[in-house]
């Protein structure tokens, strides 16, 4: 493993590397498959956001990367998965938990009951710290107090001794964030860590994971549904949608010129504050037609093509992952078009609406 | 970040731990919280049984050239401290530790005060932390004593105390009652209550008020270690169907399906009837091993609302073995409702042994309740039938009591 280079913010150094990776569920309705074929890669010190809608499969990818699917019915499939030099796929499970919380950890969507509730929080952080360091019991709970005082919560040598629930959820997230990083991960796994909290808590929160990366130049997998948070948190990020990664790219890339339509419905579906222009106040949000298919339902070829404006017969057939600029890649047929605005949608209107335009101002809202 | 948690905070509530909650709850059902009280006597009585009867003298004097017994003449001696242990006398393990406990609980508990008294600016914290750990101490100890004092398998002489009282010039203190629950008198057979026997005796002339009050021990051992036994055997088993599901928990609902198909009664009773010489022990693993069930299946469905809980894929996240999960993080979350069911348990467990010696198949020399109710049947003698019957009743009723007003107390709905 790499650890021996000094640790500087970022680096080249790939931490964590997905290739090709693929995860069904085998279930009585048949095979679902939740990811199919993601690939992506985590450097050293950087924050790649993984976006999408509920059910397109970056939660489960996520749990695939610490191999937490339930088998049955989930198995990966196909793929790998490679972090330190290590195909995780192909752990024991003895060797995964050695990984798992240690050089991987993961905090959770919902805090609230992420933490076992007939114990104190002390209790359960120093159980994981005497897990995987070295240290006995009244060292850990010192460490123990540190991290939460790190992780800034109000009296720690107090708050240690309170069960879960006494705290707040925000309280509870800062709480799972000091247990998952009592270890010293090179990857930190944050499953929308902030969707469960209200605005000013998920600022704090997204602050504090922030300027601990910055201490520690820990890898940050975000998982996501909200681009707001993306784009204040994120290096890269990846567009999933129905278990593909549909674009995928530099942050700033990505958002000042999207070139997958997906991204852009995402883009236009956030609401705006300006009233004056086509989507303003008084205009309806812009939703993207229909819903995720369920897994079962994936159309063939193009998985976006059912609720696309821009299909046409061509996106039946699985479609390139073109490479628009270094680094950053879209799986459409019409990817340049698209990104251009000069493909035509179906109704014949290029973008007459403005709702289809590549969008400058929504990516600025994003930001 | 903003420090608006750590400016001068409000005092925050005094928060209640689910035991407290709990407790505070079940105090409210006062009928259930006096039941208490009496279960807790009912192991004091069961405790005390030697001081209250026994036919070996606290303190006895024998002058010079006086009685048959050559070695005790001119001896002032203690034989009833000794015969506690001593294996002809008790030759059961319930009765040596009902017997040493006797001695170890009352010593703890002047420990206790005693530490206390000297330790007096404790914090309530400090205080219930040193008192797991003095609790903790104390049973570690308890235990190494208990088996020392039990291999040792003290014996003494058997001497006829009963006859030496009558010596002249000596002097013995006997506990309340004379009698042992083993001593035959065959001068005495079924007597009616009199001074001499509270109860009367049975056909064996053995005097039921001691029996009474030493069968107080055989009940609550039994029901006490038969289910542990099998809350020990469904907890496992429940855990491991609830958590793994799939094939684990095919087979173990299997085995419990199987296990309920046959009538628990008539399982227990073929299987006592087995054992050529059944004792306590054989009755409580019998129960222990056909009991099972309801509480696996219990802690099954605990388990399976539970296994899916974000704190389970957390404790996974973390790196924590599957045994650690199973039975560190989500046992404690599972095991509420088996409190509950483990107290009506003991009562149901009671009842069975006493049915079963009712029957005759019961431990054959232990004193039990089940077993005074069938003599007095035999004989006819509406003491025995009435004495031991309000015996177990109270016992049961007792339990029942507790029982339900735990139940009730542990139910959010039902909160007063």
């Amino acid at each position: 493993m790499a650890n021996d280079s000094s640790k500087t913010n970022t680096s080249d150094e790939v931490i964590l590397k997905v290739d090709g990776l693929k995860t069904y569920f085998y279930t009585d309705d048949g095979v679902l498959p939740s990811v199919d074929g993601v690939s992506f890669e985590i450097k050293r010190g950087r924050t790649l956001g993984l976006v999408g809608e509920s059910g397109s499969g970056k939660s489960v990818t996520s749990l695939s990367v610490l191999r937490l699917i339930p088998q049955p019915p989930g198995k990966i499939v196909d793929g790998q998965i490679l972090f330190g030099g290590q195909d995780l796929t192909k752990l024991t499970e003895a060797q995964m938990r050695k990984v798992r919380g240690n050089d991987i950890s993961m905090i959770f969507q919902e805090p609230m009951t992420s933490l076992n509730p007939v114990f104190t929080v002390g209790n359960q952080i120093i159980e994981a710290i005497l897990l995987h360091q070295d240290m006995d019991y009244a060292e850990a709970r010192e460490y123990a107090i540190d991290m939460l005082a790190k992780v800034g919560i109000p009296a720690p040598e107090q708050r240690i001794d309170e069960y879960p629930h006494q705290m707040s959820g925000g309280m509870k997230q800062r709480v799972m964030i000091a247990m998952a990083l009592s270890s010293k991960p090179k990857l930190l796994i944050a499953d929308e860590p902030t969707t469960a909290l209200d605005v000013t808590i998920q600022a704090q929160i997204l602050e504090l994971l922030k300027s601990l990366q910055g201490e520690a130049g820990m890898s940050i997998l975000f998982i996501t549904h909200d681009l707001g948070v993306v784009a204040e948190t994120c290096d890269d990020v990846a567009v999933m949608y129905a278990g593909r990664i549909v674009e995928y790219g530099d942050v700033y890339t990505v958002f000042e010129k999207p070139a997958h339509p997906y991204t852009i419905g995402l883009f236009n579906s956030l609401p705006t504050i300006d009233t004056t222009g086509a989507r303003g106040r008084e205009d309806r949000l812009y939703v993207i037609p229909g819903m995720v298919p369920r897994p079962q339902d994936f159309p063939s070829g193009c998985r976006f093509r059912t609720r696309c404006q821009f299909a046409t017969e061509k996106c039946a057939q699985l479609p390139p992952t073109v490479e628009l600029e270094p680094g950053h890649t879209a799986a459409c047929w019409y990817a340049e078009k698209v990104r251009a605005g000069t493909q035509p949608t179906t109704d014949g209107s290029v973008a007459a609406d403005g709702s289809v335009a590549p969008n400058e101002d929504a990516a600025e809202v994003a930001r | 970040m903003t420090d608006s948690q750590t400016s001068s905070s409000p005092p925050r509530p005094e928060y209640k731990t689910y035991g407290q909650i709990v407790w505070g709850q079940f105090k409210k059902y006062r009928l259930s919280y006096y039941s208490v009280y009496g279960v807790l006597a009912l192991f004091v009585i069961a405790m005390v049984a030697p001081v209250l009867a026994m036919n070996v003298p606290f303190y006895m004097h024998i002058p010079e050239g006086v009685g048959p017994y050559t070695q005790l003449q001119g001896t002032t001696s203690f034989p009833w401290f000794a015969a506690l242990f001593d294996q002809n006398f008790f030759d059961s393990g319930v009765d040596i530790f009902f017997n040493f406990l006797l001695f170890y609980v009352p010593v703890s508990l002047v420990g206790w005060t005693l530490m206390m008294r000297f330790k007096k600016d404790l914090t309530d914290t400090a205080r219930s932390k040193a008192r797991l750990r003095f609790i903790g101490i104390a049973s570690l100890v308890g235990i190494v004593l208990f088996s020392v004092i039990y291999l040792m398998a003290f014996s003494q002489p058997y001497v006829d105390y009963a006859s030496l009282k009558e010596l002249e010039g000596a002097r013995l203190i006997f506990p309340l009652i004379e009698y042992s629950y083993r001593d035959v008198d065959l001068m005495a057979v079924s007597q009616g209550p009199s001074l001499e026997h509270f109860l009367g005796t049975d056909r064996q002339g053995r005097d039921v008020f001691t029996r009474l009050i030493y069968g107080t021990r055989i009940s609550l051992t039994i029901g006490v270690v038969a289910v542990s036994i099998y809350t020990a055997i469904g907890l496992v088993l429940g855990s491991l169907a609830g958590f793994f599901g799939g094939r684990v928990d095919n087979i173990i609902l299997r085995m419990i399906e199987i296990m309920m198909c046959f009538p628990v009664l008539f399982l227990i009773l073929t299987l006592a009837g087995f054992i050529e010489e059944p004792s306590i022990f054989h009755i409580m693993l019998i129960i222990g091993l056909t009991g099972w069930t309801g509480i696996a299946r219990l802690v099954r469905g605990e388990f399976l609302r539970l296994r899916n809980q974000d704190f389970v894929q957390a404790a996974i996240a973390l790196g924590f073995t599957r045994a650690r999960i199973i039975f560190r993080h989500v046992l404690p979350n599972a095991v509420q409702p088996v409190f509950v069911s483990a107290t009506f348990g003991v009562a149901g467990a009671i009842l069975i042994e006493a049915t079963l010696s009712f029957l005759g198949v019961g431990p054959a020399n232990a004193p039990s309740w089940g077993q005074i109710l069938t003599s007095g049947r035999n004989t006819q003698q509406m003491t025995l039938i009435l004495s031991s019957g309000f015996a177990i009743f109270v016992t049961i009723s007792l339990l029942n009591l507790i029982g339900e007003g735990l139940r009730d107390a542990t139910d959010p709905k039902l909160r007063k």
